[in-house]
């Protein structure tokens, strides 16, 4: 039980430095359409890309995020680096790409701004639908 | 962008929620219901908020040749959120018999097998 306890503390430590060390990955899933197979979406998904243990899955530290608030902090991250693969791909391949990211029902909670923050963020990538005259 | 929230948290939803949802919304941002029908589900608030996708779990998909109550559940949603002009997305489709079933029931987006990931390209 003490042990439990202690892993949870270190990984709730090493979290709260990992996206400072840049140690968060997003990785993208397809969306295809049936009839055709063209991928006009895609779902951003995080990994952490831990020094030590190697790749971890969000269900292990999403929670713990999550408790400790710090998902806000790594939920607009995700969001701000999909923004930018997204202007990035647009640009590059598929005006119509879409990304879609998670967003945690504690990023939703009062104190969260959620939408001036990330709205800006998604402007100042040059992501949004508008420009593209959808 | 899409921003994908679970069920539960339009359930829960205060006044606040709609605000954020619409401020998106403004921003050219849609939103997507990830792991449809699993949740505590109120499909109430599918009129009540503006929401652009479906995600049906793939809970549902996993046992669709075999199960046919699985099959029945997916055809309701798919003609559901059609009606109501939703894009449906199914989760988990890893065979060319869930892939043709869900074509048959009218499915047109799934989410695939495999991920990218994006090359730094500094």
């Amino acid at each position: 039980m003490q042990h439990h306890a202690q892993a949870r503390l270190k990984m709730i430590n090493e979290l709260r430095g990992a996206l400072a060390a840049s140690q968060f990955r997003i990785y993208y899933q397809p969306i295809v359409e049936l009839a055709t197979g063209r991928i006009n979406k895609a779902e951003a998904l995080i990994r952490w890309q831990h020094p030590k243990l190697g790749i971890i899955n969000p269900v292990q530290f999403i929670p713990l995020a999550e408790e400790t608030g710090m998902i806000v902090e790594i939920g607009d991250w995700v969001f701000k680096e999909s923004a930018r693969q997204l202007k990035l791909w647009r640009a590059l391949h598929n005006i119509e790409l879409q990304i879609s990211v998670n967003v945690s029902p504690v990023q939703f909670s009062d104190a969260w701004r959620p939408a001036q923050e990330m709205v800006h963020v998604f402007e100042r990538a040059g992501a949004g639908r508008k420009k593209h005259g959808h | 962008m899409v921003i994908e929230i679970t069920e539960g948290l339009l359930l829960d939803a205060e006044s606040g929620i709609v605000g954020k949802l619409l401020e998106f919304r403004d921003a050219g941002i849609q939103a997507s219901i990830d792991d449809f029908g699993t949740g505590y589900s109120a499909l109430s608030y599918l009129k009540k908020f503006d929401i652009d996708f479906l995600k049906i779990d793939q809970s549902f998909v996993r046992n669709l040749a075999a199960d046919f109550n699985d099959l029945a559940l997916c055809e309701a949603i798919i003609v559901m959120a059609h009606k109501l002009e939703l894009k449906v997305i199914a989760e988990g489709v890893e065979t060319e018999e869930q892939r043709s079933l869900l074509a048959a029931a009218g499915m047109r987006l799934r989410s695939g097998v495999f991920v990218l990931q994006a090359v730094a390209c500094r």
